[in-house]
């Protein structure tokens, strides 16, 4: 695909571990790429399937969920549900000739700013090699 | 008796003291010498093991200072004059003039950057400039502007009121004079904090003489951003990068010729300093630290030394400087040291220098000790009633003591005193509230939070306030052209911007722009919600609005801060994250919290030195107090320990008085009893205890308390195999020693004693923290071996005596005889038998040495306690890695944790010595006091919500939920629905996610408002 495409990328943080690590990114001053906007939950098992396929539809090219590691979760069990959805959700993307790949489940924890800054920059890469996600194509075409 | 007590000093303990009293309905008055708040915490940068930004956590407490109605804020103050006694202090104070009118200053700044005149700045430590009219620090709080008169044109050549002319609210009074104000309290805070040590007082550093020698203070100004250098680390003599850094330990401290006391923070400050240089430059080829004893004993600071180590690369060198000489040719230093370890001279060279110069007691301590008729220690901090176990009581009833003011100390101990010495203080003032018990049946109430008709309008009215954050934003992203952007999107009817948003001035904008614009909806892009939003939710609700129809947005750690060199990028990002706040913000709804009653009565499990402590001050506010011991005896630890250090007050002595308060209190205290089940929530928690005692005819008793206290301490560390513990009968751990000290045995009399500490502690693999007490107790024990004609050696790795005294102790036991060998983590001392006797190889001296000895103690660290993990899931506190309990905040909330209610002290939360013990169950009795002196709390109202219409009743919610918030209730024949207990509910919003009909809704996460943040993100309104 082209080398210099610039992804859109959707993620989605839990309050307690995530975005505390996305803070602590910012703190220590942890450089990533700009193609991330996240949006903060309390927990990782707050994100539906439908936030998922929304984000597809809406021009992302890749989603991350992020939260706590498993044992670290402020609700307890929170990212497991996380991960059972996400595992659901990556099928029904390929259904939709979606690849599941653009769809990333990630732990990190308050104190992982640099594993929080890796994780931005080794996704976006990988999101980058793979092209625009071929469904907004397709819908935006289907408006036109 | 006075209504009111006094605390002296704006500092962070000042400030937290104010802040505790006031939260148990007391009248405070907090004087500060100086113009702002803030004291010290506000010139650092960055605070220590988790490098948080020091402004950014302490902004929002003075800004909370400054408002609370039972705070009176008195800066630019000073207590001259003080009379009377506990219960009716009549108290002086002189408020020096400013000559600005606080009632009229905006704190706008046209006046300072109109001012001719500059001046070396203090908060920069005269390595920038600062004008006449001025505000110590940008985020000063209150916000308002003094004249410095020594300096001002005006008042030494009677021309200029350059500042006057310019001043539109007319606050400028040249003719302002010092006042006088009388106040009655019924206690004394003092919270003065310390001074810097001067290091010109050692000729040998060259500090006067060499630019490139700094202190730690005023590299930590080099740091911050908005210091004088921007956070460059650059060379001040030719402002290059340097290639080296060397930080130079113990300048000052530990020096009988100066302050012969451990300054506690250095260290660990020393790494910060380090890390944060590598991060700021990446140039910085080589980092030094110079040190003595490497003292990393707090929690988590283990970690912090040996994440400097190996993967900042920094070197440790143990040694001793004897002096530093700067290169003729060219700026460079040359260092020439005692290498301590192998007993050699050497040299390195490097091109900074920065001095960790010691803490001293505070310039104002001598007139006001005299003042208040209290005393000083023998280095001049203020001295505690009884070394060791009264930490925040002075020489003098009804005057306590909290942070440096007592000691050198850091910032969460310096937290817990403050703590404790408010609950003291309390005592000494008249009651305040009637303990009213509430009725059984404790039902939720609705407030009655009417949203006004303005507030809902017909359709949002959005207003933005995007933040500068100085050029931590502004330096990077546009501001102006975010602002531009945002006027254009949906329902935003004001956009502004503001140098820093968070500041006390910025609030009052915020909420007049509230009322003037009629906005029904509130954005703030700025910094990290998790910092801020409670800030800026109470500026809504003191405009009128709703706080959950304020939104915000990160624009500094997730934008400017870690796309610092791709501005437009991120100009760009920070446009879509404000177009998906403002999608938020159309569809946020106000929510009411719910009020629940409070139970005012309060549990403490433990019956240690901690909980005895934490059970009489909550008990002494006549809030009925339980005390459970799960042992038949109380008194914890104390009952193995024999004498206190460096105090050497029989430990028998001490629980005795303990004990005989406890009996003349009305805590009631339940003995060889367990904690069979806590449930419930805050200030209604249901407690089951269980007697163990067998023939006890009440074997279960079931009760309500508003507030928990946890202080069930620690275990012993068993030190398993290691060396050789179990192979030979004549290897003891300290504990065992200690026990038969206790009972009065000299175990030995001239025998051949060896020592080795950290056993077990500070390990790579397993325990890696320090447990904070056993260099002073091994100390102790040799000392008292020595004076028995037994000949002593400690094998230690860094010797940690901290505490106050404590350095004192450790040069007496070499006085005593008492020899220290130091051995390297990579290369212990190693036991072999030979005979009767023990040879303790030391690996690390050339030769191979060997000192027999007939016995040897190992001391070993405090291990988390037994009950740990039960107690983490019955009452959902989380632990650390090392095992003990996991405090709220490091910094600013040691004694709190994440579940409301819920309160920690002593060794259960970390490791450490009867001294920060006792001072922090003090602390938490003070944060159960605040909570308990109301009769009733509001709960988070951003919780799961129910559509019974749309529910079935199938039950998937009520098996998700870890937290049993949701239950089934028969509404009418055939139709069974879920409803959430508010108070039980933390909002996850899980529950939402797998409900098969879509009838839960978590508020303020609904489906709508993040699919319109999700429209938003693709280019959308989110409408």
């Amino acid at each position: 695909m082209v080398s210099n495409f610039e992804p859109k990328i959707l993620a989605f943080a839990c309050n307690w571990c995530s975005y505390a690590g996305a803070d602590l990114a910012g703190i220590s001053r942890k450089q990533y790429p700009p193609n991330v906007r996240i949006i903060r939950v309390m927990c990782s098992g707050r994100v539906e399937p439908i936030f998922v396929l929304s984000a597809f539809e809406n021009g992302a090219d890749g989603v991350l969920i992020t939260g706590c590691h498993i044992g670290d979760c402020h609700y307890k069990f929170g990212n497991k549900n996380a991960e059972i959805m996400v595992k659901q959700a990556k099928e029904l993307l390929s259904t939709l000739g979606i690849s599941s790949e653009r769809l990333r489940l990630e732990w990190v924890s308050a104190s992982e700013g640099q594993r929080f800054s890796e994780v931005m920059t080794d996704f976006t890469k990988e999101v980058a090699d793979m092209g625009p996600n071929p469904m907004f194509a397709k819908t935006a075409e289907a408006r036109r | 008796m006075s209504d009111s007590v006094l605390v002296i000093g704006g500092g962070i303990a000042g400030v937290q003291a104010a802040l505790d009293l006031a939260n148990a309905s007391i009248h405070v008055y907090l004087v500060e010498k100086t113009p702002s708040l803030g004291g010290r915490m506000a010139q650092l940068d960055k605070t220590f093991p988790t490098n948080d930004c020091a402004m950014c956590i302490l902004s929002p407490k003075l800004v909370e200072v400054q408002r609370h109605p039972n705070i009176e804020v008195l800066v630019n103050s000073e207590v001259v004059e003080c009379k009377g006694k506990e219960g009716n202090f009549k108290v002086k104070v002189v408020k020096h003039a400013r000559f600005v009118d606080e009632k009229k200053c905006t704190g706008c700044g046209l006046c300072a950057e109109k001012c001719p005149k500059k001046v070396a700045s203090e908060l920069d430590l005269g390595m920038a400039q600062r004008k006449a009219i001025y505000t110590p620090f940008p985020q000063a709080v209150p916000l308002i502007y003094t004249i410095d008169s020594d300096n001002c044109i005006y008042f030494i050549k009677g021309k200029c009121r350059i500042c006057e002319k310019n001043c539109e609210s007319k606050a400028i009074n040249f003719k302002q004079k010092k006042r006088e104000i009388k106040l009655d309290v019924g206690s004394i805070i003092v919270a003065t904090g310390f001074d810097q040590f001067n290091p010109k007082a050692i000729k040998e550093y060259g500090y006067d003489l060499y630019e490139n020698v700094v202190t730690a203070l005023e590299f930590e100004r080099l740091l911050n951003a908005s210091g004088p250098t921007e956070g460059r680390i650059l060379c001040p003599s030719d402002g290059k990068v340097p290639n080296s850094i060397t930080y130079i330990q113990c300048v000052g401290s530990r020096d009988e010729n100066h302050c012969p006391y451990c300054s506690r923070v250095c260290c660990t400050y020393a790494i910060k300093e380090a890390m944060l240089a590598k991060e700021h430059e990446d140039k910085i080829k080589e980092q030094n630290i110079l040190y003595m004893d490497m003292r990393t004993f707090g929690k988590g600071f283990e970690e912090y030394y040996l994440r400097c180590k190996d993967e900042v690369k920094v070197n440790f060198l143990r040694g001793r400087v004897s002096e530093i000489v700067e290169d003729p040719d060219g700026k460079s230093l040359l260092i020439r040291y005692e290498d301590t370890e192998k007993g050699t001279y050497r040299e390195i060279t490097s091109d900074m220098v920065v001095l960790s110069s010691a803490l001293i007691p505070s310039s104002s301590n001598e007139k006001l000790s005299e003042l208040l008729g209290i005393d000083l220690d023998e280095n001049g901090f203020f001295k505690e009633g009884e070394m060791g176990s009264d930490p925040v009581t002075t020489t003098k009833k009804g005057i306590f003591i909290c942070g440096c003011a007592q000691g050198p100390k850091d910032i969460p101990d310096s937290v817990a005193q403050a703590s404790a010495a408010s609950a003291k203080a309390q005592v000494f003032v008249k009651e305040r509230f009637e303990v009213e018990c509430m009725a059984d049946d404790s039902e939720l109430e609705e407030t009655e939070n009417e949203i006004s008709k303005e507030e809902m309008g017909d359709e949002p009215r959005i207003g933005i306030f995007v933040c500068h954050c100085g050029i931590n934003i502004g330096g990077v992203v546009n501001v102006k052209k975010v602002v531009d952007y945002a006027k254009d999107l949906p329902y935003v009817v004001e956009a502004q911007h503001n140098l820093f948003t968070c500041s006390e001035n910025t609030q009052s904008i915020i909420e007049d722009t509230i009322s003037k614009r009629k906005l029904n909806r509130v954005i703030v892009a700025a910094c990290t919600p998790r910092t801020h939003e409670p800030l800026f939710r109470e500026t809504c609700t003191k405009a009128g609005l709703n706080p959950y129809l304020f939104e915000m947005t990160n624009i500094r750690e997730h934008c400017s801060w870690v796309h610092s060199n791709e501005k437009e990028k991120a100009t760009e990002k920070a446009e879509e994250l404000l177009r998906m706040a403002v999608a938020k913000a159309q569809n946020l709804r106000p929510l009411s919290r719910k009020t629940v009653p409070i139970e005012q009565k309060a549990l403490v499990v433990g019956g240690g030195i901690a909980g005895i402590c934490a059970a009489l001050d909550i008990s002494n506010q006549g809030i009925p107090t339980i005390l459970v011991e799960k042992q038949p005896k109380l008194g914890g630890r104390l009952n193995h320990i024999a004498t206190l250090s460096p105090s050497n007050i029989k430990s028998s002595e001490l629980l005795k008085k303990m004990l005989a308060l406890l009996d003349s209190s009305k805590v009631q205290v339940h003995t060889n009893t367990e904690i069979e089940n806590i449930e419930g929530f805050v200030g209604n928690f249901d407690v089951t205890l269980k007697s163990k005692a067998g023939k006890s005819t009440k074997k279960k008793q079931q009760f309500k308390v508003g507030a928990i206290v946890i202080a069930i301490g620690s275990e012993e560390f068993g030190p398993g195999n290691r060396f050789s513990h179990k192979q030979y009968p004549n290897i003891i751990t300290n504990y065992e020693l200690e026990k038969q000290l206790a009972q009065k045995k000299i175990p030995f009399k001239n025998k051949k004693i060896a020592f080795i500490l950290c056993v077990g502690a500070r390990e790579r693999e397993g325990n890696r923290g320090c447990s904070r007490y056993c260099c002073q107790v091994a100390i102790k024990q040799a000392i008292e071996l020595a004076e028995n004609k037994n000949s002593v050696t400690v094998f230690y790795r860094d010797i940690r005596t901290f505490g106050k005294g404590a350095e004192k102790m450790y040069k007496n036991a070499a006085s005593k005889g008492v020899d220290f060998i130091r051995y390297d983590e990579g290369s212990p001392p190693k036991i072999q038998k030979k005979g009767k006797a023990l040879l303790v190889y030391d690996t690390l001296l050339q030769e191979n040495i060997s000192i027999e000895c007939d016995n040897v103690v190992l001391v070993v660290p405090m291990a988390p306690p037994s009950d740990a993990e039960r107690f983490q899931d019955m009452l959902k506190i989380p632990r650390g890695e090392d095992g003990f309990f996991l405090e709220q905040h490091p910094k600013l909330a040691p004694l709190q944790t994440n579940t409301q209610g819920i309160f920690l002290c002593g060794c259960a939360q970390a490791p450490k010595n009867l001294q920060d013990t006792i001072a922090q169950a003090s602390g938490a009795a003070s944060q159960a006091i605040a909570l308990l002196s109301r009769n009733t709390s509001e709960v988070e109202a951003a919780v799961a919500k129910v559509e019974e219409n749309l529910c079935w009743g199938c039950g998937t919610c009520t098996e998700v939920c870890e937290f049993g918030a949701p239950g089934l209730t028969s509404l009418e024949e055939d139709k069974i629905v879920s409803q959430i207990n508010e108070a039980l509910c933390k909002g996850c919003g899980t529950c939402a996610v797998l409900c098969p009909s879509g009838a839960i809704t978590p508020l303020h996460f609904t489906r709508s408002q993040i699919l319109s943040m999700i429209q938003a993100f693709g280019g959308g309104s989110g409408e």
